[in-house]
């Protein structure tokens, strides 16, 4: 805005077919950028506290290899092209995949579990508009070779600790079982199992409830009623001692109530809750699965899962493992976190002088921009727009005056004694 | 305070009086000119939203509204990941097939393979041939499907109907039913666990006031 003031000539007429960019794609000015940044330090540091190292894979690979263990909806949804050798590449949608490929290829020797983060962009063509990012910053971790319960709570602890270092507002986790949920569905016939599943997925206990009435055998009766409290409930030990009687479950039964004692053993149980609704569309999980919320975006903000069969579709030997991935752009409109407010000077003048001043500001690590032939109101409104906390009038080989943005007045100082003057503020600021 | 409960209510149609009602009837009347899309109501707790009925599971999916009263179809149609909460029983209709009189469609099965099908509905008639395993082509209309036949433009349709009147009325009757749906309140799901206390509060409202008189103004 303050920009367009300034120099509305940048700005070329509305409409003009050049000034756009395709639908749910996204700029970043220099405060969105470094909101970003942060962001992605934090995740950075956070990630490392807690042993994990940072890989990176190519943004464009194989579809064959993209899409391995994704299913259909999300293999349909990657941007697609072809290679000059007639092969088909692809951008891919998801990190979990190519990071699994990375593992079994370059790092299958490594002793387990392994222990890697990723923070890059992933693409997906979403037909619906509203879906409103085709790009996304996606931020993750995979633990390579971890049983359950061990990787689980290793997991969900550790997201727990990363969200509050991201200052993500009063975020909460929801937690599933694909496994449970799809085992359940068996237990029903054929020609319900379908409708079931809408069901669920919709929340209606009123259709499941009129379900129950028209069920015949006392059997199929109690599973109905099973599913109506796994809906009611929020709680990872009720959903396990809902489903410990139906004796297909038991497993998947055991798991949860294992999760939960770990969770709250561990003091972090608080702000994990259970949701049977929780469908993840990505067909590799196994087991649990789990998504972050926060009240002020819309969406789930990141999720993941366990995903024990993915690393054999790779070659690898059959190695269990769980992962999660953030999305960052999410994060950003959600956190609370601002990036620190730092000293910068603008110099203006004669440009030897100025030159020289910014030279050694430099050298002293604060940063400085030389503006020349500009002076007066105009600078005092190009160093607010840019976020400069100080302007330096370069007077003479021996003496500069100091403005601080929001003070009134300059200083008169000599040349050698601007950068100590500049540095102390960063203490008051 | 917390922002109020976003309510998605649909700004035209025959969804439209009655959920206008049922809230009045709960004693939350939507307080403002006639086309404001953003309502008030003595609750401050709560706030309306007038919008298309057909993009009230979108914006309920997308949280820019916490709750909404949408068709049962519509949501399937949009595949909206949304929660349905409660069915308030009114706004009843069918997703039929329907045929010209004298044609001889007398089921999904006879409508010949590449023969064109119009309808608000793609996502559904997609779904509904591939189930009996027909090939036709879906023709996207956004309104008054029923006049596609008799203009030439399709063999058949797939519409809801809920008198059977209008398809009558242009030469066509129903020769499958594909789904029945009523009025719903759609919940994001986020939202649902984030402001549970408060929706609850106001489906046992819906519930109350549903059980003192449905409010049927059809």
């Amino acid at each position: 805005m303050f920009i367009y003031l300034f120099f509305p000539t940048f700005f070329p007429q509305e409409g003009s077919g050049i000034t756009k960019i395709p639908e749910g794609l996204k700029d970043l000015t220099p405060s969105e950028t470094e909101k970003r940044n942060l962001l992605i330090e934090r995740f950075r540091e956070t990630l490392d506290l807690w042993g994990y190292r940072e890989v990176s894979t190519p943004t464009i690979e194989f579809e064959t290899s993209l899409s391995k263990g994704i299913g259909t909806e999300m293999t349909n949804s990657m941007f697609k092209l072809q290679d000059v050798d007639g092969e088909v590449i692809a951008l891919r949608a998801e990190m979990t995949a190519p990071v699994a490929r990375m593992t079994s290829t370059r790092l299958g020797e490594w002793h387990k579990p392994i222990r890697i983060f990723y923070i890059g962009p992933v693409f997906k063509r979403t037909r619906r508009s509203w879906d409103d990012s085709r790009e996304t910053l996606q931020g993750g971790l995979e633990l390579i070779g971890a049983e359950t319960p061990y990787g689980e709570v290793e997991v969900l602890t550790l997201l727990k600790d990363l969200l509050r270092r991201l200052k993500v507002p009063e975020a909460t986790i929801d937690v599933g079982h694909s496994a449970l949920l799809k085992e359940l569905a068996e237990l029903f016939p054929e020609r319900t199992r379908r409708e079931l599943m809408n069901q669920i997925r919709l929340r209606d206990k009123n259709r499941l409830t009129k379900l129950l009435e028209e069920m015949e055998k006392p059997e199929e009766k109690d599973r109905v009623k099973v599913l109506i409290d796994l809906l009611e409930t929020t709680s990872i030990g009720e959903a396990a001692s809902i489903t410990s009687n139906i004796k297909e479950l038991k497993q998947y039964s055991s798991e949860l109530e294992e999760i939960a004692d770990w969770l709250k053993e561990l003091g972090v149980a608080d702000g994990i809750g259970f949701d049977i609704t929780l469908i993840r569309n990505l067909e590799y999980y196994t087991g649990l699965i789990f998504e972050v919320i926060t009240p002020s975006i819309g969406v789930p903000i990141g999720g993941g899962g366990r995903y024990d069969n993915l690393m054999e579709k790779f070659g690898a030997p059959a190695t269990k493992a769980i992962g999660f991935a953030l999305d960052m752009d999410k994060v950003s409109r959600a956190t609370g976190l601002t990036p620190p407010k730092k000293v910068r000077a603008l110099i203006f003048g004669d440009p030897r002088i100025a030159y020289r001043i910014g030279r050694e500001l430099r050298g002293k690590g604060i940063p400085a921009a030389v503006n020349w032939g500009q002076d007066g109101e105009n600078l005092l409104g190009f160093a607010e727009t840019w976020g400069y906390t100080h302007i330096v009038k370069a007077e003479s080989v021996e003496e500069a005056s100091i403005l601080k943005l929001g003070k009134d007045g300059w200083t008169k100082l000599s040349v050698r004694e601007i950068p100590d003057e500049i540095s102390q503020a960063t203490g008051d600021s | 305070m917390d922002a109020p409960i976003r309510i998605c209510i649909p700004s035209k149609g025959r969804l439209r009086d009655p959920t206008v009602a049922l809230f009045e009837m709960m004693g939350f009347p939507p307080l403002g000119g006639g086309r404001d899309y953003i309502q008030g109501t003595t609750d401050p707790r709560f706030q309306f939203i007038f919008t298309r009925a057909s993009d009230i599971p979108l914006y309920v999916q997308y949280g820019a509204a916490d709750l909404g009263v949408t068709g049962h179809d519509l949501i399937m149609e949009r595949e909206s990941e949304v929660y349905e909460l409660a069915d308030l029983n009114y706004g009843e209709c069918l997703l039929v097939l329907a045929a010209p009189l004298e044609s001889e469609i007398r089921s999904g099965m006879d409508i010949p393979d590449g023969a064109r099908v119009a309808t608000e509905y793609p996502n559904l008639a997609r779904k509904f041939f591939d189930k009996i395993g027909k090939q036709v082509e879906i023709l996207e209309v956004s309104g008054t499907a029923e006049l596609a036949p008799r203009v030439g433009l399709a063999s058949a349709i797939i519409d809801i109907t809920t008198t059977g009147e209008t398809l009558m009325r242009n030469g066509l009757r129903i020769v499958e039913e594909i789904m029945e749906s009523t009025a719903v309140i759609a919940c994001n799901r986020v939202s649902y666990k984030t402001r549970r206390d408060l929706i609850e509060e106001l489906l046992d409202g819906i519930e109350a006031a549903m059980k003192r008189g449905e409010p049927r103004c059809i």
